[in-house]
């Protein structure tokens, strides 16, 4: 018997979670970042769609942690905690953080904030020592991501190029150097590379 | 940032009114059709409900974003439909394709020129401050990736933006088109004392 899969949509500066079979997606990012993180044994996951990268710039006391990349990583973690024991066997991937407006991003540091997100993003994952599976960031289009748990696949959607899929893959065998905005163009081959 | 007073938005709406009816008589001129617009409605809307407004996070818009600078600093973003924006755009530049870079950008930048143009114009016009408007960029994509960039400013403080709607109709082929266009203006936090200011001073 198969279970009809359900996809849960999570909106701009919100953070929801999903349990398997079913996706957890967002559409619309631009300079925006999607963090799903997920269990090894892909029984469950959590997804931010973050705006900003650290919640020290904000200036209201309406404090929203999943607005803000650096807060949004351990509501992640705390989310998947209440779920079960998962905290050791985590991984995660991000998609978004382009840069949708390059002339006025020239003249208005804020524009560029995509690449500011991403950053955040990565440093927040690295400090929770969660293995970042795909990075799909950067360029100059939006994008829509939903995250199966069915294969752990993240896919990827621009208007146009089409819809492409960054499937599960191994954590690097070691650290690798920073290595920026390079991400997997062949979607067989998932980022980061095998590190051998 | 405290909530926008009704009478406040009443008075946007007149600015809007004359701004935007000059703004469709420069386009008129410039694409030799006829072009009209209904009066203006203006709400203050929330962040969620503009994404809404423009088809859903997913549909393909055409975001045209400038500032207004001088006394008052400002955020202008114009959001049509892409469809619309790019049959438009070849009548402009003689068949030229907006997805390519190039011409049917600039042509793009430049049409967004022209309305936010017009406005800003008439905004120094009936407030008398010394107001200017910086160079267009424009984006066509999805909607929640075109529109919230322009927004993270704006979301350090609230969530609250002013929309200013109006329907276009496009006399193309001797018939009206109609098409909807949304014009946001989001005062920068630090100018909203002295937008109030100017509205306050201005004969109701």
């Amino acid at each position: 018997m198969t279970m009809a899969q359900a996809t849960v949509k999570v909106g701009m500066a919100k953070m929801d979670y999903c349990l398997a079979p079913h996706s957890i997606g967002t559409s619309g990012l631009g300079s925006c970042v999607a963090i799903v993180i997920y269990p090894v044994n892909g029984a469950a996951a959590a997804l931010a769609h973050v705006m900003l990268p650290d919640a020290s710039i904000r200036r209201n006391d309406d404090f929203n942690h999943a607005k803000y990349a650096d807060t949004a990583v351990p509501l992640l973690l705390e989310t998947m905690h209440r779920i079960g024991p998962f905290r050791k066997g985590l991984r995660a991937k991000i998609a978004g953080g382009a840069n949708m407006f390059q002339k006025r991003s020239a003249v208005d540091p804020l524009m560029k904030i995509g690449e500011r997100n991403v950053d955040a993003a990565r440093q927040a994952l690295k400090q929770a020592n969660i293995p970042i599976m795909a990075d799909v960031t950067g360029g100059y289009e939006g994008r829509s991501v939903v995250f199966s748990l069915k294969d752990q696949s993240l896919a990827v959607r621009t208007l146009h190029g089409g819809t492409k899929f960054y499937p599960g893959g191994k954590p690097p065998l070691f650290k690798k150097p920073d290595i920026g905005t390079r991400k997997s163009e062949d979607p067989e081959k998932p980022f980061p590379t095998s590190g051998i | 940032m405290g909530t926008i007073k009704k009478e406040e938005l009443d008075r946007i709406r007149e600015i809007s009114n004359i701004g935007l009816g000059h703004a469709a008589t420069s386009l008129s001129q410039l694409l030799d059709i006829p072009c009209t617009m209904t009066v203006p409605t203006v709400t203050a809307i929330g962040f969620d409900e503009m994404i809404a407004l423009a088809g859903g996070s997913e549909t393909e818009v055409a975001a045209i974003t400038l500032k207004m600078e001088g006394a008052i600093r400002a955020t202008m973003l114009l959001i049509l439909p892409a469809c619309h924006v790019s049959a438009m755009i070849r009548k402009l530049t003689g068949g030229q394709s907006v997805t390519m870079e190039g011409v049917g950008f600039s042509a793009l930048r430049e049409f967004g020129n022209i309305i936010a143009g017009a406005y800003v114009t008439t905004f120094a016009d009936v407030t008398k401050l010394n107001v200017h408007s910086s160079i267009p960029d424009a984006v066509i994509d999805m909607a929640g990736a075109a529109i919230t960039p322009s927004l993270l400013s704006l979301s350090l403080y609230g969530d609250e933006v002013i929309l200013i709607q109006t329907d276009f109709n496009d006399w193309r082929d001797n018939r009206p088109e109609r098409f909807q266009a949304q014009f946001y203006f989001l005062p920068e936090p630090g100018s909203i004392n002295a937008l109030r200011t100017a509205l306050q001073g201005l004969p109701s």
